[in-house]
């Protein structure tokens, strides 16, 4: 080893404390800072060829609990989904099973047909009324659809609102 | 548990036993600088 390199080394330790000293005055600053996460140093010792060269300063890391952390992110994720989960089934008992009668498209479906009679007969007092009916029907059902998404969308933006306040 | 927030995770007695052990790594790194300087300095009166 030359005194060369020893001088270098040293001087690499000495920027690397100072780099540590940085660290531990800002975890000493921000002990009773609410939320704050310990920061901490890496190191790792540099050699080429056997040849040691001294110390290498790497990018500071917060210190949490992994597995608390991981726990948290995991609960989350549970609880958005079950969000997801009610907001799309309340949505879903709304818009009802294809084909079943009361979904859009049947409801549009009925209109078409009465249309279609209709046009056999114009002047047909009570296929008039039939049709009328039909067209009430489904624009109720697309009102109340409306409504859902509406009470939804409501439900959503309140519950983003009460979250993002704290 | 609405509203609170976690305090920080800082524990003052590592903190300062890592300031002691930094203060000790920084005292070595410097005595190897000074002796260096000392060494290079003989090397010097040496070729003079």
């Amino acid at each position: 080893m030359s005194l060369n390199s020893a001088l270098s080394i040293a001087s690499g330790g000495l920027a690397n404390i100072s780099a540590q000293f940085a660290l531990i005055s800002q975890n000493v600053a921000n002990a009773s800072t609410p939320g704050y996460t310990v920061e901490v140093g890496n190191q790792q010792d540099v050699t080429a060829g056997g040849v040691a060269l001294g110390v290498q300063t790497g990018p500071a890391t917060l210190q949490i609990d992994q597995a608390l952390q991981s726990s948290v992110t995991q609960q989350n994720a549970i609880v958005a989904t079950g969000n997801h989960q009610t907001a799309l089934q309340a949505i879903d008992g709304v818009l009802g099973t294809p084909g079943a009668g009361s979904d859009i498209g049947s409801l549009l479906g009925n209109l078409q047909n009465g249309f279609s009679t209709l046009l056999t007969d114009p002047s047909n007092q009570t296929q008039q009324s039939a049709v009328v009916s039909s067209a009430a029907t489904l624009a109720q059902g697309i009102n109340s659809l409306s409504a859902a998404y509406t009470a939804q969308r409501q439900a959503a933006r309140t519950a983003w609102d009460r979250r993002s306040t704290h | 548990m609405v509203g609170s927030v976690e305090g920080s995770n800082v524990d003052i007695a590592t903190e300062f036993a890592h300031l002691i052990v930094a203060q000790q790594a920084y005292s070595s790194n410097a005595k190897v600088v000074t002796t260096a300087n000392t060494m290079l300095q003989v090397t010097l009166q040496m070729v003079t």
